[in-house]
Formats: structure tokens, C-alpha cells, sequence
């Protein structure tokens, strides 16, 4: 039977013939009322006269011939004619939607059994006398399958149809149809789903608004379906570091309850947490709630599962992932300072001036020789808890400063190790000079002095007063802390015009694996280094070796009227300490967050030397995880911008991605960075399987429509939906043929033998 | 058993970190010049007496080194408003008794700054009376540096009666005023005025006495006086330090 994709199927429709009756030239009523009148007085008086001259039954048999020639004669006038009639129906049109979504690949009910498409399919194909066929002979059939938007195919397209539409919006796909066919209205349409709308607007009422009834019938069994669903996720896009945050997870069972499943909370395939929850309603939500307390800044991808049950429909709705972006709400600085100083003062109005910073601080204000001369209830002091801040509240700090400090008054040694660990794991430290600082606070020899850029000396030639300009090295001129322009002849040309320190620790060399920033510019000390960094293990340190530090601040006040330089250097060597993101040497970025399967991933590196110049040679090694483990080796190309990688591979694979690149430089370690992307396919339709044969109902009953499940519908559908549409059979005229009983001779041959009939007996009877 | 180094922390967190010895031995810090030492700089004015207690700023200094643990240059520094250094030394002290010429605009502008900036001024009336034409001047020369703001009273609980000793009243050489009075921006006074001569009460002659009588509390006053002394040294290099969080309970239980 030929189709067009377009137009549906071509469907001869059945002949059928009929005879009618008609008059050509009707005459008006009152016309005939006179004639009658004139004809039936006529007839009267003729009964009359001849019951005088014969027997009653002659004069009624005379006057009824008289009559129905008469009456025939009044036929002739309105021209009689048989028509004979070959009559053809007219189909009525009616769109038919079978949805090709994902979810349609479910199977009805069991698993293992027929998917929903396939019962579909099976509704209007099998028999020998397929429903589609029967229907075609009194519809019009418009055939479309529908995903996101209604998609016109052939009669002969149903059978191979696949169900791989991404979402389910019907309500589109109703106007799409509506649409298409706006200037020649539809008697109906049929729409066949499982009811799972993913996509669009869910809101039935809709369906009203086209005025055109919207039979539906639902697929799959909603009773018998089995399926454990993490609903939703709710928790914040992102979470601040050390913070704890709250993860509310909804979980939506079919067909078991009573149970109590287990719920497991993942980070990156670490199990974080689990939880127990009873689905104690069928058909109910459920909400389950996971605490987490992020360690670390990044962003990162958590996963909520719950292991697949026996005779579950779905299983690809048992975990769903989301992703966590850790910030810092604060930068946690913690500064001790050996006494009151200005170094200490201007410090703190610049960490208190940085909204992002939460400054905690303890100052020396009182040493034992010290005589107060009053009772200590007279006194502001506090204890400096020493064992709490440097044993149990280290590692709640981002940055510890030790501005001129001795500790060897305060703790012992062993704290000086927590504080080695605690940079070891990525905490940073910073120590400023002065004279009781470095060497001269006792350091040598210590933890401390392991993590500092700069070697100690056990004699060492202590502190230096006298004016010293600091000069920036080539690696300064780069280094986020001590870079204050945009170019290096501005940084230049700004710490030339610096005001000199007077006073500094010396006799310090740098140990090799440090980059030094600035050094002594003049005077006997030349060279020797002023700022220097350091990365130890996880984390960084920084020494400045002195304790003039504020007069880069309040001396540049009065020289030029403004502070900006010194608060722009604290800000960007807190944010540099702490590793924010966006100061990190190696910096990965994808173009984007997720991507579908086949999309094509393409992925840029930022790669910074020490020093911060971008570091063209280096080498990379890219490495991708698939979501199994297996690791892909990406090449990585160079791009126009200096210090600039980029890679790109296809996503060919289902779930969550994770790229490691690391850098090297000779045979220097750069540092690496890591991301994580997520490859999806049809996300929503993943996640629902439940029918929702309400829906359907609503969407019918809206449009003063039907539903039928699929069971309901049989060979005697077509009268059903005739019903339901308020439609009966039309036809139209192909064939005509008339016939004029006036002009035919076997009229006027009537005619004549009524009149010879009458003359006959009239004869017998002796009547004139 | 409890280690001696132990017992050392565990004496320094009971003490509010004070120990009653120092650490002996290789690991001991060196005696060393104090790096980078409080200099307490005198305003040298024009016109009237810009100085009429020239030793009370090292008697103040004295006291200072004494009590807390700030390192302090003892000779006090003077200079003018004009001075190119002005901006070597963040703590400014103001005193005298009688009128003196205006400052010129541009030593209020470089006053703006310098107090807008972090500097700190403590003005002193020496004069021991209300209303004295030091104090006339003073005021008119205030409003000249903060045309938008008055000098208003600071209440007890403000950082510079907290930031070492509890301070409980405003002394001096005599009691004009209950109060200090400042200009404060934000959280932070960077003029403070006391009317009660400070400078007076601090004031030694050259053998060592007492150069003026304390009236009319004596030497509880005077006490008084170098306590306000030292706790203004404090809040001028600590700001609001004794404002942070974790000091508060602590000063709200002493103070009951």
C-alpha cells in the first residue's frame, strides 16, 4: 500500500451505490392545494352524479381510476426523476502519535518482557486484519512518532520505529501537530505513551486551547511497575571549606515496600557516607539527609546511590551525581606577633580591610620581665592558648603568620612539627622578620626552618639596620605577591619608587628549590634575599625578612598619596599562600561542564613557570580516567597564547570523566591540576520509567477526549473513536445517473390505460 | 611526669602568656636592639608653646618599655607638619596651653592623610582648665582636618580604655574632663583629645621629682595617668585588637 511520509498512507476507500427519488421541478404549495381543491371537487361531483346512474362501487372505481390518472399527470408536472448513485467515503482525519522516547524501551511490566514501544507497535499491527488497516478504511491516518516535537513517518516506519528520543514533551508535539494542521482541522488525535513527560510544559490544560479531542492510550502497566528512584537532589552549587553543608536526597520506590535500602553518599567513587531509609508507603517519596563538612577548595563530583534491588524496570535511576564547587567563605589568617608594632598594625588593616579574610590574631603585649603594677583583674590580658591554636585549631586556618615571633617562650618544639605537618598538607605559612624572627627567634634547627625558603643560621649576623631598598629579581617582576602591574616595566618602575626598609635579617641564603622575589638593592648586604617563596609539600611558605614592612603602606602615603601597592601585594600574597584557583601555576579548563555522548570535549592548559611567566616548553602529560579507571593518554598542542595548552577527544562514553595533566619544565615539576566532566546521554529519561497513565487521563479528559489502556483497544476501535470524536461515516457523490419518468413511454402508456380503463367500464355501465 | 617544657606551656597558658623565666640555653633568642621601636614624635607647631612638658614623653616612654612588651626608642622625635618624614612616624603627639598660629592648608591636607591613612595624633591641653585657648585653637583646627565630623566623647567600653589595663577613669595632671574625647572613622580613632594634661602628670624635673602635683587625686591619679598613657601607646599599634572576639568574654568577666 503506498505511504508518503508526509501525507500518511493512500488508502483506496470503499464504493457503495444507492437509488433516490426526486422531483426536478417542484411546484409551490399552494398550487398545489388549488389544484387539489379543483381536482378533489371534481371528483366529488363526479361521484355524486354517477352514484345517481350506477351501483355505488362503480361510481368509486370510475372516480379512483379518474383519480389516479389525474394524479399522474400532476407527477409529470413536477418531473419525477430515479437517481442512481456510486457513493465513496470521506475519511475523517485523525493524527496518530506514538511516542519514541527512551522510556518506551521499558519494558511493560516484568523484566524481560516486550518493551512499551513494542506493545504499542503491537496494538496497531498485529492480526491479520491489523488495527491500522481498520482504520484507515474511515480515517484519514496521519502517522507521527514524538520525542521532544511530533515527527511525521510512514505507515511502513511504525514497525522499525526505536525508541531513542532524548525527552518526552507531548505537549509540544500536540502543537506541532496542531500546526501543521491549522488550515484543515483535525477530527482528533490519538496519542500513544507511557505517559513520562521529561520535557516542556507538563500542564494538560494546554490541550484545551487546540479544541481538538485527544484520545490517548497509555502504554506499559503502572500497577506491576518495580523500580527504586533517586528522585532528587538538593544541595548547594557550591560549599565553603570547612563548612558543613546538608545534602537532602528524595527517593521514590515502586513495588517495595517495607523495605529498608541502603543510600551511599560518594566523592569521585570514595564512599563519604551512608545512610538507611524505609520505604514504608508504595509509591511515596522518601527523604534521606547527608552531612558533609568539605576539606579542601575545588570542585567536585558526588554521587548518591543505592544498589540496584531484584526485579527493579530502571537501574540507571539508582545514582545520581552532582557536583560541589568548595570555596573558601573566609581566607582563616591567623597572625602572631612577638609585640605591638607598626609592622603588626598596618598588617592587620589590611587583612581587615579584605572582606574576604577572617583575621584572628594574638600580639605579645606583655613579656615576663614586664612590671604592670597592678592586679591582673586590672589588666586586658588573655592567655595565649598555645596547646589549642597549634594543636587542635591548626588545621581550621587557611594562613599562619608569624610576624617577629619567638615561640620559644610560648610552646615547645613539638608544636613547631604541627606546624610543619600542617603545611605538609597544604596549609600556608609566612614569617616576617624583625629581631625576634628567623634565626634570631630560635628557629634553627627547627621544623620551622624545614619549611621555610630560606636557610638559617645557627650564628647568625642577626638583624641590619639601615636603609635597603628591595629589588625585585626577574622572578619577582612575574610572582603574583610582588607583581602590582599589568607589565613588568610598571612593577619595575612601582618598587623603584618604594620606600626603602630600614632595617633587615640577613646572612640568610635561599635554599635552592625556593624563588626569590626581592633581594637587598644596596648597602653591604647586597643581593641577599628579602622575600622569598617556597612550595613545601601540599603547601606554601613565604619569608620576608624584615619587620618594615608597613612602610611600603603608610610612607607611600606620603610620598604619593595612597596605599593601593602595599594592600594590592597583602591581598594577592594571602590569595597566593592559600592557592586560590585562579593563582594556581597549572590551570585546566574544559569548554564545558557536561556534555552529551558525541560531543567533542575540548580541554585548555594554563601553564605558569615559577616565577609566573608562562611557561611555553613545558611538557605535558595529560591523562584521562574513563568512568572504569582506564586511562587515555591525550596529546596536547600548543596555541597562539604563550604558555598555552590545549587538547581535544570525543566523548564517546557514558559517565564521569577525570583529566589529570601534569607539567613539567626540564626537570622541574610545575604542578598539576585536575577536572572533571560529566558525559550524559538522555538525562531525564534515564531517570523516570514509572508510566503515568494519570497523566494521559488528565490530557484526555482536558480535550474531551478518552483513555484506553492498551488492552482496551480492539478491532472495534474505529466506532469507539467515532463516538468519542462525535463523527459518523461521510460520503461523496462519484457517480450519478437520472432517470426522468415523464420522458420514458411506459409513463404515458399508464396514463393512457387509466383513461382507458375508466372509458371501458364506463361503456359496461351505461355512463356517459 | 610532667616535662619541664610542659609545665612551661602549661604556665604560660595559666599566666595569659607570661612566664616567670626566660628559656635558657642554645636555643635562647638573642639579645638583640629592638628591631623596629616605637618613636614618640612631637608635633613642633608655630606660635604658643608647643612644649611644655619636655620630659614627660620619655617619663610616658620609660613607663612603656617597663610594662609592656613594646620595644621603645627613649628619646622622643620631633618634628613639624611640613617635615618630609612626617610618614617615618605613624604616632603623633600634640600638646601646649596656649593659642598657636593655624596650620596652613596644606599642612591640614597632609594631616587628612596622615589621619586618614593610619596615622595617629594625641592631643594634649596642658593648660588644666576648660575652655583654654589651646583648646579654642584645637577644635577650630579639628574641624579644619575633618570638616565633616566633631570631636565626640568616647564611651568606656571604646578600645583605647581596654587595650592593655582596664581603664576606669580619664586622669592627668588635672581632672577638666571625665572623658577623652576623638574623631572616629569607621571603628577606628585616629585623634584623641584629653583635656586633663596628660603631659603635666607625667612630667619629671632633672633630679628625678615630680614636676607637678596631680590634683586633686595625687599619685593614684598620676598612676591613673600613666596607665591611660600606655593604654593610648597600645590602641595607637593595636587598633581594636582588644575588640576581637575572643577577648571579649574575658574583659567582660574582669569587669564584671
Amino acid at each position: 500500500m503506498p505511504c508518503d511520509p508526509v501525507q500518511g498512507c493512500l488508502v483506496v476507500p470503499e464504493l457503495t451505490t444507492q437509488l433516490r427519488l426526486t422531483f426536478a421541478n417542484g411546484l409551490p404549495v399552494w398550487q398545489l392545494v388549488l389544484i387539489g381543491l379543483l381536482v378533489g371537487g371534481y371528483l366529488g361531483y363526479q361521484v355524486w352524479y354517477l352514484r345517481r346512474k350506477a351501483a355505488t362501487w362503480m361510481a368509486l372505481v370510475v372516480t379512483g381510476l379518474r383519480l389516479l390518472a389525474f394524479a399522474l399527470i400532476i407527477a409529470f408536472l413536477t418531473n419525477p426523476t430515479v437517481l442512481l448513485q456510486t457513493l465513496q467515503k470521506i475519511p475523517i482525519p485523525l493524527a496518530v502519535l506514538v511516542d519514541s522516547s527512551v522510556s518506551m524501551a521499558l519494558p511493560v511490566a516484568d523484566v524481560g518482557g516486550g518493551t512499551r514501544l513494542q506493545q504499542g507497535k503491537d496494538v496497531w499491527l498485529r492480526g491479520n486484519h491489523p488495527l491500522l488497516e481498520t482504520l484507515a478504511r474511515d480515517f484519514d491516518l496521519r502517522l507521527y512518532r514524538f520525542d521532544e516535537r511530533a515527527h511525521a513517518i510512514g505507515r511502513d516506519e511504525l514497525a522499525p520505529l526505536i525508541a531513542d528520543g532524548r525527552a518526552t514533551d507531548i505537549m509540544q508535539s500536540l502543537q506541532d501537530v496542531h500546526q501543521e494542521y491549522r488550515d484543515t482541522p483535525l477530527a482528533g488525535v490519538v496519542v500513544m505513551s507511557d505517559g513520562i513527560v521529561t520535557a516542556g510544559d507538563a500542564r494538560v490544560e494546554a490541550a484545551r486551547q487546540g479544541g481538538i479531542p485527544v484520545v490517548t492510550i497509555g502504554l506499559g502497566d503502572p500497577e506491576r511497575y518495580r523500580d527504586i528512584q533517586i528522585a532528587a537532589i538538593e544541595a548547594p552549587n557550591f560549599a565553603f571549606l570547612h563548612s558543613s553543608v546538608d545534602i537532602e536526597v528524595t527517593v521514590k520506590g515502586w513495588g517495595y515496600k517495607g523495605q529498608v535500602i541502603p543510600l551511599v553518599l560518594k566523592q569521585e567513587g570514595r564512599i563519604l557516607s551512608t545512610s538507611n531509609l524505609l520505604l514504608d508507603a508504595d509509591r511515596a517519596t522518601r527523604r534521606a539527609t547527608f552531612t558533609m563538612t568539605p576539606k579542601e577548595v575545588g570542585r567536585y563530583r558526588l554521587s548518591v546511590e543505592t544498589p540496584v534491588q531484584v526485579g527493579e524496570t530502571l537501574r540507571t535511576n539508582n545514582q545520581r551525581d552532582f557536583q560541589l564547587q568548595v570555596r573558601r567563605d573566609k581566607i582563616r589568617v591567623l597572625v602572631v606577633s612577638g609585640r605591638p608594632s607598626w609592622n603588626y598594625r598596618f598588617l592587620r588593616r589590611a587583612l581587615k580591610s579584605d572582606p574576604s579574610v577572617d583575621l584572628i590574631s594574638f600580639i605579645i603585649l606583655r613579656t615576663p620581665t614586664d612590671v604592670v603594677n597592678v592586679p591582673d583583674d586590672q589588666l586586658s590580658l588573655i592567655p595565649f592558648p598555645t596547646n589549642r591554636l597549634f594543636t587542635e585549631e591548626l588545621s581550621n586556618f587557611d594562613l599562619l603568620i608569624f610576624d617577629n615571633f619567638s615561640y620559644l617562650l610560648y610552646f615547645p618544639m613539638l608544636y613547631l612539627e604541627n606546624i610543619r605537618k600542617f603545611v605538609d598538607e597544604g596549609g600556608a605559612f609566612a614569617m616576617f622578620g624583625g629581631d625576634q624572627s628567623f634565626d634570631l627567634g630560635g628557629f634553627t634547627s627547627t621544623p620551622i626552618e624545614e619549611i621555610l625558603p630560606v636557610t638559617l643560621e645557627r650564628l647568625g649576623q642577626g638583624y641590619m639596620s639601615g636603609q635597603v631598598k628591595m629589588e625585585l629579581t626577574p622572578e619577582g617582576l612575574q610572582h603574583p605577591i610582588t607583581k602590582l602591574a599589568p607589565s613588568a616595566e610598571d612593577t619595575q618602575r612601582i618598587w623603584q619608587e618604594m620606600p626603602p626598609l630600614r632595617g633587615f635579617n640577613r646572612a640568610l641564603r635561599p635554599k635552592p628549590e625556593a624563588v626569590t622575589l626581592g633581594v637587598a638593592g644596596n648597602g653591604q648586604a647586597n643581593r641577599t634575599p628579602l622575600m622569598a617563596t617556597m612550595q613545601y609539600g601540599e603547601g606554601r611558605t613565604l619569608a620576608f625578612l624584615s619587620d618594615q614592612f608597613w612602610r611600603w603602606n603608610f610612607e607611600m602615603v606620603g610620598a604619593q598619596g595612597g596605599n593601593h601597592h602595599y594592600l594590592n601585594m597583602v591581598h594577592q600574597m594571602v590569595r597566593w599562600l592559600v592557592k586560590e584557583p585562579s593563582l594556581r601555576p597549572v590551570q585546566l579548563f574544559s569548554d564545558k561542564d557536561g556534555y552529551q555522548l558525541g560531543e567533542s570535549v575540548t580541554l585548555r592548559i594554563k601553564v605558569l613557570d615559577h616565577d609566573f611567566s608562562p611557561a611555553s616548553g613545558a611538557v605535558l602529560n595529560l591523562v584521562v580516567r574513563d568512568p572504569h579507571g582506564q586511562s587515555i593518554h591525550v596529546n596536547t598542542l600548543p596555541t597562539d597564547e604563550p604558555g598555552e595548552f590545549q587538547a581535544a577527544l570525543k566523548a564517546e562514553q557514558l559517565g564521569a570523566f577525570r583529566v589529570e595533566v601534569d607539567a613539567r619544565l626540564g626537570d622541574r615539576h610545575l604542578g598539576r591540576d585536575v577536572l572533571i566532566y560529566e558525559v550524559t546521554s538522555s538525562t531525564a529519561e534515564s531517570l523516570h520509567g514509572a508510566p503515568d497513565h494519570e497523566t494521559l487521563r488528565q490530557l484526555a479528559a482536558a480535550s474531551n477526549g478518552r483513555f484506553f489502556v492498551a488492552s482496551e483497544v480492539d478491532a472495534d476501535f474505529g466506532s469507539v473513536l467515532r463516538e468519542v470524536l462525535k463523527r459518523d461515516l461521510q460520503y461523496k457523490i462519484v457517480e450519478e445517473r437520472a432517470l426522468h419518468l415523464r420522458h420514458t413511454p411506459s409513463a404515458f402508456l399508464v396514463l393512457v390505460g387509466l383513461f382507458g380503463i375508466e372509458w371501458f367500464l364506463r361503456r359496461r355501465a351505461g355512463l356517459a | 611526669m610532667i616535662t619541664r617544657r610542659r609545665f612551661i606551656c602549661h604556665l604560660a597558658m595559666a599566666a595569659g602568656g607570661i612566664l616567670p623565666w626566660v628559656q635558657a640555653g642554645a636555643g635562647s633568642p638573642r639579645t638583640e636592639e629592638p628591631s623596629s621601636p616605637f618613636v614618640f614624635a612631637q608635633v613642633q607647631y608655630r606660635g604658643g608653646d608647643w612644649d611644655p612638658h619636655p620630659s614627660a614623653p620619655v617619663e610616658l616612654l620609660k613607663e612603656v618599655d617597663r610594662r609592656t612588651s613594646i620595644a621603645v626608642a627613649f628619646q622622643r622625635h620631633t618634628l613639624t607638619t611640613t617635615d618630609p618624614d612626617l610618614f617615618s612616624y605613624p604616632f603623633l603627639y600634640l600638646t601646649g596651653a596656649l593659642d598657636f598660629t593655624p596650620f596652613t592648608d596644606a599642612e591640614i591636607a597632609t594631616l587628612q592623610r596622615f589621619l586618614g591613612f593610619g596615622g595617629f595624633m594625641l592631643v594634649n591641653d596642658a593648660s588644666g582648665y576648660r575652655g583654654s585657648p589651646f583648646e579654642r585653637r584645637i577644635r577650630e583646627e579639628v574641624s579644619r582636618i575633618f570638616p565633616d565630623q566633631a570631636l565626640e566623647r568616647l564611651p568606656f567600653d571604646h578600645a583605647v580604655f581596654r587595650s592593655y589595663y582596664l581603664v576606669r577613669m580619664v586622669a592627668g595632671r588635672r581632672l577638666v574632663s571625665p572623658s577623652l574625647e576623638g574623631i572616629t572613622i569607621d571603628d577606628w580613632t585616629p585623634l584623641i583629645f584629653c583635656q586633663n594634661d596628660l603631659g603635666g602628670s607625667w612630667e619629671r624635673d632633672h633630679l628625678g621629682n615630680w614636676r607637678h602635683e596631680c590634683v586633686p587625686g595625687g599619685e593614684s591619679q598620676r598612676f591613673q595617668s600613666f596607665m591611660l598613657g600606655v593604654n593610648i601607646v597600645m590602641y595607637s599599634l593595636t587598633e581594636n585588637y582588644k575588640k576581637d572576639k575572643i577577648h571579649i568574654p574575658f574583659i567582660n568577666r574582669k569587669l564584671g
